[in-house]
């Protein structure tokens, strides 16, 4: 992970993945900047030294995102429109409990934010988790953990995403309809099997291929939506991409 | 419930304008090979802090001169460490004034000659004033004086500079130069040494901040720089006190009456008349 690619006018970009995932920092206005890198991090990276704590309870968390980058209307990170792909590994480790039964858990890997991965301003993100209770699917609540992948369109009404729950895409309907704002979301939920919470890595991949918003767990797509219009982030001026929550070293 | 603490992300990619998977896949081995697969592969990068260029008041290779500017580092970030608790690095640089050779274009030459005035932070955030010219890729003069900042306690992982900048002036007089901070360059016996004749600089004077440290990972302060003054003789070759600097309207009454302006350090106050 070396070598710094290059984009089409021959820029040099710097990777945000490896042991040096989140490592960047950007601050602004005293709200961002954090560690990903810990000598009391226990856990070993997917491909190198070490990987970055996202989870909730641990007691070198902070509020702070790991990293912040700046992306700006029309920048560099703006994926309102276009393909894009978002992906890292995440290690589904045992809880203090020993379990490997998780229940409901819920912690963020990425967002748009104006001001950090804060619920009242995330435009869209990538999360592990689901609400409460469990994943929501067509108006069943599951205790299923998942992969989900909030978006925030810039069009109502009503909205179906795709869920891969046992082998058999189930369809969950929103009604995305403006209440104020306008901002309208939905949900895409990748299942996740409490089998699947082992103690080891697992690939999460957030993409879109043209109209088709899709996320993959383990290399499998789990959940999909077909949308044509743009997501709702770079649209102001302070939009900035978050990843993962960080951690203070203690 | 169990409690999850447990839950690390790691090989973290982003790539905006296209995407490898599109269907079900076998995931990679090994860590993503991303300029292989991937045309345009974007990836998220710290601003690179930009130098403002300034029309080169004086070639100072040859002369004396003095320069003297108040600069403040407003924060300081804990060292950003490896899994195995070592920093990924132990310094950073924060350029002050200098000029560079450059090339036709207005861009850097490397390897080519320079003079800088700079602050370096160290290993253990303590900071040191430099003044430093190279030549021909020997730093043929170093002038070295510590820096004293007092700062807050660390609040996360930063810590904040008091509002107070510091006071920064080198001299040359004849074959000798001079590193002030704060008025004072006598305490450190690296503050001051010889500066013989160098060759002129072709380049713009650059007044930087934290430009010109390249990528580092490290989070950099927002600096600011204020009461930047160029003299064509050694303005300050003793220890000195900083005064403030002093700004004033007024309308004072002479057998006529007018309007004054006074702007500067007290004992080297400017004033103009406007009636």
């Amino acid at each position: 992970m070396a070598v710094k690619p290059k984009d089409e006018t021959g820029r040099d970009w710097n990777w945000a993945g490896g042991d040096n995932a989140a490592i960047h920092n950007q601050f602004e206005e005293n709200r961002l900047s954090a560690h990903i890198s810990n000598p009391n991090n226990p856990q070993a990276g997917k491909f190198g030294a070490d990987g970055a704590l996202v989870s909730h309870s641990s007691a070198y968390q902070s509020v702070l995102p790991c990293f912040g980058a700046l992306a700006e209307a029309g920048g560099d990170l703006d994926i309102s429109t276009g393909d894009f792909c978002i992906a890292g590994w995440l290690f589904l480790g045992y809880g203090i409990g020993g379990s490997s039964n998780p229940g409901p858990v819920n912690f963020l890997l990425w967002g748009y934010s104006r001001y950090g991965i804060q619920y009242g301003t995330r435009y869209i993100n990538g999360r592990f988790g689901s609400t409460e209770g469990g994943a929501y699917f067509g108006g069943v609540w599951g205790d299923t953990n998942g992969v989900v992948f909030d978006t925030a369109l810039l069009t109502d009404g009503l909205q179906t995403t795709y869920s891969l729950v046992n082998g058999v895409w189930v369809p969950v309907t929103y009604d995305a309809s403006p209440v104020e704002g306008t901002n309208y979301y939905v949900e895409l939920i990748a299942p996740v099997l409490n089998a699947e919470w082992d103690n080891d890595w697992h690939l999460v991949v957030f993409t879109r291929s043209g109209n088709e918003i899709a996320v993959y767990f383990g290399g499998q797509k789990r959940a999909y939506y077909n949308y044509a219009g743009a997501l709702s982030c770079c649209n102001g001026t302070q939009n900035k991409l978050y990843i993962g929550y960080g951690f203070v070293p203690t | 419930m169990p409690m999850i603490d447990q839950v690390f992300l790691d090989e973290f990619i982003f790539i905006k304008g296209t995407t490898p998977y599109t269907g079900d896949f076998t995931p990679p081995t090994g860590p993503f090979d991303i300029e292989a697969n991937i045309q345009y592969p974007i990836y998220i990068a710290p601003p690179e802090p930009e130098a403002v260029p300034v029309t080169p008041p004086l070639d100072i290779s040859s002369s004396n001169f003095c320069i003297e500017v108040d600069f403040k580092i407003n924060n300081l970030f804990q060292w950003i460490t490896y899994t195995d608790g070592t920093p990924n690095i132990t310094n950073q640089y924060y350029g002050v004034v200098g000029q560079f050779d450059q090339n036709a274009d207005g861009s850097l030459l490397d390897g080519g000659n320079y003079w800088v005035l700079y602050l370096r932070v160290n290993a253990d955030y303590t900071i040191d004033a430099i003044f430093e010219v190279c030549e021909n890729g020997v730093i043929v003069t170093q002038l070295i004086h510590p820096v004293v900042v007092d700062w807050s306690a660390l609040s996360g992982i930063t810590k904040t500079a008091p509002d107070e900048p510091i006071h920064l002036a080198v001299s040359r007089y004849g074959d000798f130069a001079r590193l002030f901070v704060d008025g004072n360059y006598s305490s450190a016996g690296t503050a001051s040494g010889a500066l013989t004749d160098f060759t002129t600089i072709n380049g713009d004077w650059q007044i930087m901040g934290p430009s010109g440290q390249g990528f580092t990972a490290q989070p950099v302060s927002v600096t600011n720089v204020s009461l930047f003054s160029v003299y064509d003789t050694p303005y300050y070759w003793n220890n000195y006190t900083v005064l403030a600097w002093v700004q004033r309207t007024g309308i004072c009454l002479y057998p006529r009456i007018g309007m004054r302006l006074v702007q500067g350090r007290p004992g080297t106050m400017r004033a103009r008349l406007a009636i």
